[in-house]
């Protein structure tokens, strides 16, 4: 008995009342061709070529060129770093070049590569050029990374969607299998996934990018095929040489990558503060604050008005005592003291002990705080005071 | 008053002498043999010359002056750039064998380590030991442990930073070797690979940690490292053999302990006959209850070994009843083993260790080399089932200046009974072979997929000296996993191959067991695939700490196990049936009575029901069924069988044959387990027909049963051809390789099973020959044991193949 038919049999019985869990671990089964043997890479690759309407490099290496035009919407290059993560690059002319990859897999690991890379820069500015790679072969893949190091540079400003979690690592983890030199993780990175999730995790059902795409773009694809799908349109090209979904992917990706500039150029004005409602003010205030851009922080809390939750308001107030401007500051803490917010008894007690030494004020906003501060604080005031002191009575 | 000489005195108060004299003058019949094994002196050697001034202030600010002998050999075969493997005693000071080369290197900056033990608590009780020695020394050494309860942020660090980092295979499988470039640093650096309790990886474990270390040396071969391997065991007879082929390099042995060793007592101990005529002796429970309340009550810490969780759980709360009767106290009577959630056992490690825990209960769980202090008393309840793990057990009490006492408590079973009445086999006897087969073909499978995944395969590559790697990439690229492409074979789907291997097993997933009691439906145990059948059918009780639980529902696909605290006053136990069909036979002797034979079988087990045994008295009080799936095995087997025409001339009617064959295979399967030195449940035994028409039971009266796929009952002679069989078969899916030797030992195993009814003091048959029998089998008109005997005679007919004898 040969060996195939040998361990088709021990594996038939070996985990039995279990098929589904069987199938899976065996991932997609095909039918076993009599030869097997594979067709020669070269011609096969030109054939994609044609289909895919791309340039075959050779190699199994195949580009897509393609130039996009946006929408006129006067936008500069500065104006693109007007996001928290970016702000401080607005002077340097950054170089954006937006990428997206579709993979042999999702779930991560050394064995999954990219067989598709997509990426785009500006030639003018409202014209990018869009390049797409594809592999015909697992043979081109050390090239192809190769190139799209090369197009990228060194001083590129990546843009991506989720591509720090996902993309980048990947294409990291294939140049180290390959041992080509170069570490795209060091390069800078703007991931639009973080600057949206801040925004909108509370208000969206999700945050994937075709959901940032209707809900900021307006835009719906039609006949898209989904990203998941992705891996078997590779594998069918690679097994029966059925280019047909490969296509697909190809517009797939092509899409991702011209929304993810479309999508750059939604986010500042989300950031800009002019009071949206939908929109999480207070995260985004919050990140422009941790940036250190307290004016642009200040903007956007102050323009959300009754938008703001509380804890936004709080983290307004803590601008305001940081910037010096303490009544404002005081005028919050009291609003949200009045409506039992404890957080805001804290720094009422903190700012009329410190700032004000009124330590009989103080003491009244600590009795509401927590027992952990509470009681420090008396003991601490009453020393302060330099006598004994009634405490009040606690609520 | 009169002053007794000091010595004297010392001997008299020794609470672990007064109780094995107590127990020699009350229990002389009891005990068969008593060995003694002196106190053994120190052997020293000086500390290295070599070694770093940081080091050393380390080693004696701890008050390590000096090496033992072993110690300074292992670091000698370190310092030659030799792999080593350690095999010295318990307690011996093993983990410096490594840990000095490893902190050496460290310490002068020239690379790193990774530690591999085989489970996460141990790992955890070394990265505590490292970082005191570091401590202790100012060493500046980071050592770290990996496994799934290292928080995601801090993964990268141990990455990055970590010197030694501390784990186990199965992260080793899972989350590094898959994402071995995020390690490319690590192991570019890597020195030294230390694996200790190198014994536990044997059997299907064993073949899967070869095949780890395979891949792991293709991935540091990628990143240029060669790195030095060290193994440390327990006894076994074979270590050298054993780390040769997991590492599939040659490996040197440091065997001879230069550490100090207290007086070892050990009692052999067969319980007391109490039905002459049916050889009945008492339970080995009863005598092991009664050895562990003496030492209790004495003052003495005691461990109790059982074979089973269910018997750890009767033991448990049998010793409660006595000593934990008053709740307002803290409980002296602890149980352990597997299945309790790690936070609990960690928790009776600790009171272990603080002392203060009289008496713990537990199965092979706490024979590894988990930390638990020292003890003064091991009971064994019933014979471990091998050499190596009775002297791993026992190795649990004592330590290194203090007389401790080992009582091995023989149950009814044949193993127990010929090692109680042949102590000098057992006391003579070497300990058992590790056995592994790397190249099992479905753990090869596995692994080759998983390696695939890692580095695409190129041509000329090789994966172990004798797999046929080729073939395998083939049939991943049928199966569309792998892509071949000019000579390199490609990982292609989406997929991650190494969460669908457990190494462990063969059939994955393990069942959760629910308390719906409460809201929170609290998770209270888990229990392994292959367990669970046996154990969480709707009906049984399921004991934790003694505590009863009755299973309300299983959900098998889920695999979950529902369950409820009850009051029950029994416990259960399954009625599995077991039927084979031959595939193929690989090779047969054919005498002119019998054939003998081994090949691969197709195994289901089917549990049909389950018996309520009531505590104390065990009567059984009633039964229940289980509605479960079978569970479907393929492995290989060897097996016996009579040829027609000589079995009706030797046994006249099919109800006698049913009984000697199944007298038979009750016999050679113990018989085997001991000449294999494997355990005994490594091994299974059917007797049937051969085409799964059939197999053969004992009924609840005593008699064999002919039963068909259905597991209802026939008529024997109202059955076309008979043919019966014993098969022996090696109990893993897709065999660990134990059915080979055991067709070339066959005639060894025959005459072994017929020496042993032979030789046995009952009439009719008994547990220690050919299994119980019933009183009423009296009126049979003929004994179950003579039948035995006949069949074994014929099958003693087969020829000696050319097997060199033990």
């Amino acid at each position: 008995m040969n060996l195939s038919s040998k361990l088709d049999r021990l594996r038939g019985q070996a985990t039995p009342h279990n098929t589904e869990s069987r199938g899976s671990r065996l991932g997609l089964r095909i039918p076993r061709t009599a030869s097997g043997g594979p067709v020669a890479a070269l011609p096969r690759a030109a054939a994609l070529a044609d289909t895919l309407g791309a340039d075959d490099l050779g190699d199994g290496l195949l580009l897509r060129h393609r130039e996009f035009l946006l929408p006129p919407d006067g936008f500069g290059n500065k104006d693109l770093c007007l996001l928290p993560e970016v702000c401080s690059l607005s002077d340097s002319d950054p170089d954006w070049v937006y990428i997206d990859t579709e993979t042999t897999g999702l779930s991560g690991g050394s064995g999954n590569l990219a067989f598709m890379v997509g990426a785009a820069r500006y030639t003018g500015s409202c014209r990018l050029e869009v390049r797409q790679y594809v592999l015909a072969s697992f043979a081109a893949e050390p090239r192809m990374l190769r190139e799209v190091f090369n197009w990228v540079g060194p001083d590129a400003v990546l843009v991506s969607y989720n591509g720090k979690c996902f993309d980048v690592p990947l294409l990291a983890t294939r140049l180290k299998i390959h041992r080509i030199e170069g570490s795209p993780g060091r390069l800078r990175h703007l991931d639009l996934m973080y600057g949206v999730r801040r925004a909108y995790r509370a208000h969206w059902p999700d945050c994937r990018l075709q959901t940032a795409e209707k809900q900021l773009l307006d835009m719906h694809r039609r006949d898209d095929l989904p990203g998941s799908e992705a891996p078997a349109a590779w594998q069918a090209w690679l097994r029966w040489a059925a280019a047909s979904q490969l296509a697909r992917v190809m517009v797939h990706n092509y899409q991702d990558v011209v929304s993810l500039a479309l999508l750059h150029r939604r986010l500042p004005p989300v950031y800009a503060g002019n009071g949206l409602p939908g929109v999480n003010h207070a995260a985004i205030g919050a990140a422009w604050r941790q940036a250190g851009q307290y004016e642009r922080a200040r903007q956007v809390w102050e323009s959300a008005g009754d938008l703001l939750d509380d804890n936004g308001s709080l983290q307004l107030a803590g601008l305001y005592r940081q910037l010096g401007d303490w009544s404002l500051a005081e005028a919050i803490w009291l609003r949200l003291h009045a409506r039992g917010n404890i957080s805001a008894a804290l720094a009422l007690s903190k700012f009329y002990e410190h700032r004000k030494r009124d330590f009989r004020k103080a003491i009244r906003f600590a009795a509401c705080c927590e027992r952990a501060e509470r009681e420090p604080r008396f003991a601490r005031l009453q020393d302060k005071m330099g006598r004994n002191l009634q405490l009040p009575l606690l609520m | 008053m009169s002053t007794f000489p000091l010595s004297e005195a010392a001997g008299f108060s020794d609470p672990v002498d007064r109780l094995s004299q107590q127990l020699k003058a009350r229990y002389a019949g009891r005990i068969c043999a008593e060995l003694t094994l002196p106190a053994k002196a120190a052997q020293y050697d000086k500390l290295p010359l070599e070694l770093d001034t940081r080091l050393r202030k380390a080693l004696l600010a701890r008050g390590v002056e000096q090496l033992y002998s072993h110690q300074a050999e292992a670091w000698q075969l370190a310092q030659d750039g030799r792999h080593y493997v350690v095999v010295t005693p318990t307690a011996s000071g093993k983990t410096l064998c490594y840990n000095l080369p490893v902190l050496q290197t460290v310490c002068e900056g020239l690379g790193k380590a990774l530690y591999l033990f085989p489970t996460k608590a141990l790992a955890q009780d070394q990265v505590a030991e490292l970082l005191e020695l570091n401590r202790s020394g100012g060493l500046g050494i980071r050592a770290c442990t990996f496994d799934g309860d290292t928080p995601g942020d801090a993964r990268k660090a141990v990455r990055m930073r970590g010197d030694i980092v501390v784990s186990n295979p199965d992260m080793l499988h899972q989350a590094i070797l898959p994402h071995h470039t995020k390690w490319a640093q690590f192991f570019e650096g890597l020195r030294y690979i230390v694996l200790d309790e190198m014994h536990s990886y044997r059997g299907i474990f064993g073949a899967h940690v070869a095949n780890l270390i395979r891949r792991l040396k293709r991935i540091l071969a990628f990143y240029g490292a060669s790195p030095q391997f060290v193994f440390c065991s327990a006894t076994i007879a074979n270590p050298v053999e054993l780390a040769t082929s997991l590492l599939g390099e040659e490996v040197t042995a440091v065997t001879r302990s230069g550490a100090p060793q207290g007086e070892r007592r050990l009692l052999l101990w067969n319980p007391p006959v109490i039905n002459p005529d049916l050889g009945i002796r008492a339970s080995a429970r009863s005598q092991t209850n009664r050895i562990a309340r003496h030492a209790t009550h004495g003052g003495l810490k005691s461990i109790v070994f059982a074979r089973s969780r269910l018997m750890v759980e009767v033991l448990t709360k049998y010793l409660k009843d006595v000593f934990d009767k008053d709740r307002r106290r803290p409980p002296r009577v602890f149980a352990y083993r597997g299945g309790y959630l790690p936070s609990e056992r960690r928790e009776t490690e600790k009171r272990l260790r603080e002392g203060s825990i009289d008496c713990v209960v537990s199965t092979s769980a706490l024979e590894l080399g988990v930390d638990i202090g020292s003890l003064d008393v091991c009971i064994l309840n019933g014979y471990p089932g091998s050499i190596a793990a009775t002297w791993q057990r026992l190795g649990r009490a004592g330590r290194r200046n203090r007389t401790s006492l080992g009582v091995l408590v023989a149950g009814s079973e044949p193993l127990d009974q010929y090692i109680v009445r042949n102590p000098d086999f057992f006391l003579g006897a070497s300990p058992e072979h590790a056995r592994i087969d790397p190249d099992q073909l479905l753990v090869l499978l596995d692994h080759v997929r998983c390696a695939a995944f890692e580095l695409s395969f190129r041509q000329g590559e090789d994966f172990g000296s004798d797999v046929p790697l080729k073939q395998l990439l083939q049939y991943l690229r049928d199966e569309g996993v792998l892509h071949h492409e000019d000579g390199s074979w490609h990982w292609m789907t989406d997929a991650y191959p190494a969460n669908a291997v457990s190494l462990r097993s063969v059939a994955e997933g393990n069942f959760l067991v629910i308390d719906q009691e409460h809201d929170s439906r609290q998770i209270i145990a888990e229990v392994d695939f292959s367990s669970a059948p046996e154990t969480l059918y709707p009906g049984a009780i399921y004991m934790v700490q003694a505590a009863p639980y009755q299973v309300e529902s299983l959900d098998w696909e889920g695999r979950k196990a529902y369950v409820r605290p009850t009051r029950a006053d029994y416990y259960t136990d399954a009625v599995v049936y077991t039927r084979l069909k031959i595939l193929e036979r690989f090779a047969e002797l054919r005498p002119a009575q019998v054939k003998v034979a081994h090949g691969e079988v197709h195994l289901v087990r089917r549990f049909s029901g389950y018996k309520k045994i009531r505590y104390y008295s065990h009567e059984n009080i009633g039964y229940g069924n289980i509605n479960l799936p079978d569970q479907e095995m393929h492995t290989t087997a060897a097996w016996w069988e009579i040829r027609p025409g000589e079995l009706e001339k030797a046994l006249p009617s099919r109800q006698m044959a049913l009984d000697g064959f199944l007298g038979a295979a009750y016999a050679m399967h113990h018989v085997a387990a001991l000449q294999m030195m494997s355990e005994t449940s490594d091994l299974g035994r059917a007797v049937g027909d051969g085409d799964g028409r059939w197999f053969a039971t004992q009924g609840a009266n005593g008699r064999g049963q002919m039963r068909d796929v259905s597991g209802d009952e026939l008529a024997p002679d109202y059955q076309g051809a008979f043919r019966p069989a014993i098969f022996l078969y090696d109990n893993h899916p897709g065999g660990i390789g134990l059915s080979e030797p055991l067709y070339e030992r066959q005639a060894m195993i025959v005459k072994g099973a017929l020496e042993l009814v032979k030789n046995c003091d009952c009439r009719y048959g008994c547990p220690s020959c050919v299994g119980p029998v019933l009183a009423s089998d009296e009126e049979r008109g003929y004994a179950p044991r003579d039948l035995a005997l006949t069949v074994l005679g014929l099958f003693s007919t087969a020829p000696m193949s050319a097997w060199p004898q033990a």
